[in-house]
């Protein structure tokens, strides 16, 4: 059964979510995320094409993933992404294993939709650094 | 230690940025989907997505955004981006398969240790989808 507002509470904490990025991962990702030539106007006026970089480490996008969240509880349907809060700490490369520490940061009505504010760290298992602070904020439908 | 230069392109306020992506295939969405956990029926599934209010697949808020990586690591380097990194996001409207985005980029302070831009993610009729900052800083 879906997770609807009632079901979840600020504060709530939920079971670790260990995850590995894989290369295969990387190409898939690479393959459904592509933009055009990167074009730089400076404010004198002059505009220059940039060399797209060729990265080497995962996505900061990749790593902002849903997952721990889908382990904890089930998603209903018609659930709102309205803003995200992401801060990188260190590079992830594919391979390295990782842990999500998940929880529920606040929870709130506001002009009659339901909030809820999460909050996700990752760390890299190899080294036990802090790689990523992620905060979500989600519009409940039910 | 070698300095860190946060700002390789000399960025200065008023500069822009912009890029682009094309229209998007349901394809694309499932696979993202399944592979970050945003695969839920409104992304995945345009038969329910038409009873849905939105009425129409939407596409995700991440896969929106993630080309935006790509620009802050040609911007800064990706090595600057991935450990001094830091951006907000606000998803403020829908975008469906076939919309292309673009992306609008504007620095808007440039100090020693940080740079700092806002962001939008346009649809073709001026829509923004999306809004934000990000920033590049080296405490201390």
């Amino acid at each position: 059964m879906s997770a609807c507002f009632s079901d979840l509470s600020q504060g709530q904490s939920f079971p670790d979510y260990r995850f590995v990025v894989s290369e295969d991962n990387c190409r898939d990702f690479d393959d459904c995320v592509s933009h055009g030539p990167i074009t730089l106007t400076r404010a004198s006026g002059s505009t220059e094409q940039l060399d797209t970089l060729d990265t080497k480490h995962v996505s900061l996008f990749q790593m902002n993933n849903f997952l721990v969240m889908k382990a904890a509880f089930k998603f209903p349907d018609n659930v709102l992404h309205a803003k995200e809060q992401l801060r990188s700490i260190a590079p992830v490369n594919a391979g390295d294993k990782l842990r999500m520490d998940f929880n529920i940061t606040a929870k709130y009505v506001k002009r009659d939709r339901k909030y809820f504010e999460f909050g996700i760290d990752i760390y890299n298992e190899d080294t036990g650094n802090k790689v990523m602070e992620i905060g979500r904020t989600a519009v409940w439908p039910c | 230690m070698a300095m860190l230069n946060i700002n390789p392109h000399k960025l200065a306020v008023g500069d822009k940025v912009k890029t682009n992506c094309d229209a998007l295939v349901q394809d694309k969405l499932n696979r993202f989907g399944n592979m970050l956990g945003t695969n839920g029926k409104i992304h995945t599934d345009p038969e329910f997505a038409k009873t849905a209010p939105a009425g129409d697949v939407l596409v995700q808020g991440m896969l929106v955004l993630a080309p935006l990586h790509s620009v802050f690591c040609t911007l800064f380097g990706e090595d600057v981006w991935l450990t001094h990194g830091a951006m907000e996001c606000k998803l403020i409207g829908a975008t469906h398969p076939s919309e292309a985005i673009t992306y609008d980029v504007e620095i808007t302070a440039v100090e020693p240790n940080r740079v700092t831009l806002d962001y939008s993610c346009i649809k073709a009729n001026d829509t923004k989808v999306a809004v934000g900052t990000a920033t590049v800083g080296i405490e201390g």
